[in-house]
């Protein structure tokens, strides 16, 4: 297990602040954050690359605030992989086993990743001529034969095709599956955030602002400024009206549109809120058909202002006729998989009936 | 037209004198003595150059600390200064206390010494300011992979920033050969022209025109060209290696 614990850092004007962290063994953490939040100086400081100011690093219970990178036995796969040009696979992936302290019980466990990582065909190759996805498995095969207590991968498919990503998400599930390595996996890419983790932390500005199991933070944002990273437009400003722990309801008016959340125990009659509703979480009423008991409470009726296809699916823009306001930040953004939108017949100008779960309401903490 | 103006250059000193004179000059006792001199000397300079140059460069180039931009400053003070003044003030250091007590021990001016000694002085910074450069554009992160892969800092140096940085201390052993070979200011204020004891290939120029010996000297600058071209071949393929490895 890995624990930080109220880390602080200045490097080159840049401030870590009040970092707390915990990974479980075994577990795939994914830090995620927008570009320049912090992230990379924060797994370099688990590399032990920087010494924190203050806070403690402990690694199954051992402080290591202190210790060299090279004692650590912390495996880095930094960005873009930096295989060493001079050395062939092979000896890349043996580098770490130079090292007296990791030379021991290493043959068995290095056919072991060469297997998994299936690498065997490759080890002759001069590492210049592989792949992109060649030397991530490399730069992987290298980090893992020294058998580390944790694996930090920074951003390790950036670089890559979208669609040869894909497959390497799957590729690295498979492997995490069998090694049941500790990973501390860090990204911005929220799909590639979702698939891979079990737990994830999101970094803003140098601080860790959500922290949980994945279901938790990526459906349950707690600050605007996280919801709006996780590419939620839905953001409405609020007062609450009526709040009622028997019924598990929360009343928001949002200028116009009344919306019904589940009871917020921390909130009180008067409190100015905001609310975040995810895109994919609206539905989209059938005409003629029932509506079921738990889509009641939120029911709005109006028009399709505008929509954009991606491919597989579609988001468009929904203007409920009973709001009072008229500027464009109070449309819904609504994405449907495209087989929906055609089954539905969603065009643009066409009067539709959309439905919120009240779970689906979402009561942001703050900024 | 600069190059059409170094190849006038050439050829007017190819054609000067016929191959005949030219042979019997280089082969004389006297310009072989050059030759073997300036080869040995700036070889040894050389040596003890990029022997300081490579972990001054690489303590500036990876480290910081209290006056490293005063070091990085005085460093280049042998690139801008006339190597006639730097010569001077290695033999005003040998008027000193310091320097006569040196010089008791180990004796450089007049002396075969003082040529390595001045040959060295004015190309180390020059080595010092191409080694920084080269582990600059070396990425860090290639050490830090080491130091997380369990090699210490000083074993990541040996076995991952200096294969690294191989060519560029090649292309830099070279060129400071090379400056060192043709090196004279500092070299003639030091070490005098002595023929046959001081006497390097730039010094042999020069004697060569104070007797109005001009076909002597055109010998001479021939085998100075000769030299200075294997260098630059040398320096080419290196370059050529590190765009087509």
């Amino acid at each position: 297990m890995i624990r930080i614990s109220n880390l602080n850092s200045s490097v080159k004007n840049f401030l870590l602040s009040n970092i707390d962290l915990s990974v479980k063994k075994g577990e795939y953490f994914v830090i995620l954050g927008p570009s320049g939040s912090g992230k990379t100086l924060l797994i370099e400081h688990i590399a032990g690359l920087y010494k924190p100011d203050s806070g403690i690093i402990s690694l199954d219970g051992a402080d290591i605030t202190h210790t060299p990178p090279e004692s650590r036995k912390v495996g880095y796969v930094p960005q873009d992989f930096v295989l060493f040009p001079f050395l062939n696979v092979k000896r890349n992936i043996e580098f770490g086993l130079s090292s007296s302290k990791t030379a021991s019980d290493s043959g068995s466990r290095l056919s072991e990743i060469i297997k998994t990582l299936r690498l065997d065909n490759l080890l002759s190759r001069d590492v210049k001529t592989l792949s992109g996805g060649e030397k991530q498995r490399v730069a992987l095969a290298r980090a893992l034969a020294i058998n580390p207590h944790v694996l930090l991968l920074d951003e390790p498919f950036s670089s890559l095709d979208a669609g040869f990503r894909y497959r390497l998400w799957i590729e690295m599930r498979r492997i995490h599956k069998e090694l049941r390595t500790t990973i501390i996996h860090i990204t911005h890419d929220l799909e590639e955030a979702f698939t891979l983790s079990d737990s994830m932390a999101v970094v803003m500005d140098g601080r860790i602002v959500q922290s949980g199991a994945k279901e938790d933070v990526f459906f349950f944002p707690r600050t605007k400024a996280v919801a709006s990273f996780f590419g939620i437009h839905n953001i409405f400003n609020g007062i609450i009206t009526d709040l009622s722990i028997d019924a598990d309801a929360s009343i928001i008016n949002c200028g116009g549109y009344t919306f019904v959340a589940s009871y917020r125990d921390n909130a009180a009659v008067g409190d100015m809120v905001d609310v975040c509703i995810r895109p994919q979480a609206i539905k989209v009423i059938k005409p003629g058909m029932p509506i079921r008991d738990n889509l009641v409470e939120n029911l709005y009726t109006g028009i399709v202002h505008s929509s954009i296809p991606h491919g597989n699916t579609f988001t468009f823009y929904f203007k409920p006729y009973d709001t009072a306001c008229a500027d464009d930040s109070n449309f819904f953004e609504v994405k449907l998989p495209a087989t929906a939108y055609e089954k539905l017949k969603i065009r643009e100008g066409k009067e539709i009936t959309v439905s919120l779960h009240k779970k689906a309401v979402w009561i942001l903490n703050g900024n | 037209m600069l190059g059409a103006y170094f190849l006038c250059l050439i050829v007017s000193l190819v054609t000067y004198s016929d191959l005949r004179t030219y042979l019997d000059t280089i082969l004389s006792g006297e310009i072989l003595f050059a030759i073997k001199l300036s080869l040995v000397t700036a070889t040894v300079a050389s040596v003890f150059a990029m022997a300081i140059a490579v972990p001054a460069a690489y303590a500036l180039s990876r480290f910081d600390f209290p006056g490293k931009h005063i070091v990085d400053s005085l460093l280049d003070l042998p690139i801008f200064i006339s190597p006639v003044a730097i010569g001077a003030m290695i033999l005003i250091f040998f008027n000193s206390n310091t320097g006569a007590a040196v010089e008791k021990v180990f004796p450089f001016v007049f002396e075969v010494q003082g040529i390595v000694l001045a040959q060295f002085t004015i190309v180390s910074a020059l080595a010092v300011r191409l080694m920084k450069s080269t582990f600059d554009g070396i990425d860090t992160r290639y050490e830090n992979v080491s130091r997380t892969l369990g090699l210490s800092k000083t074993k990541s140096f040996f076995k991952v920033t200096l294969p690294l940085a191989k060519n560029g201390l090649i292309a830099a052993a070279v060129i400071t050969w090379a400056r060192a070979i043709g090196e004279f200011g500092a070299t003639v204020t030091l070490a005098g022209a002595t023929p046959m004891k001081t006497e390097t290939l730039p010094v042999a120029i020069q004697l060569s025109f104070a007797t109005a010996d001009i076909h002597k000297a055109a010998a001479v600058i021939l085998v100075l060209m000769i030299i200075s071209g294997i260098a630059l071949v040398a320096l080419r393929t290196i370059s050529f290696k590190e765009v087509m490895p």
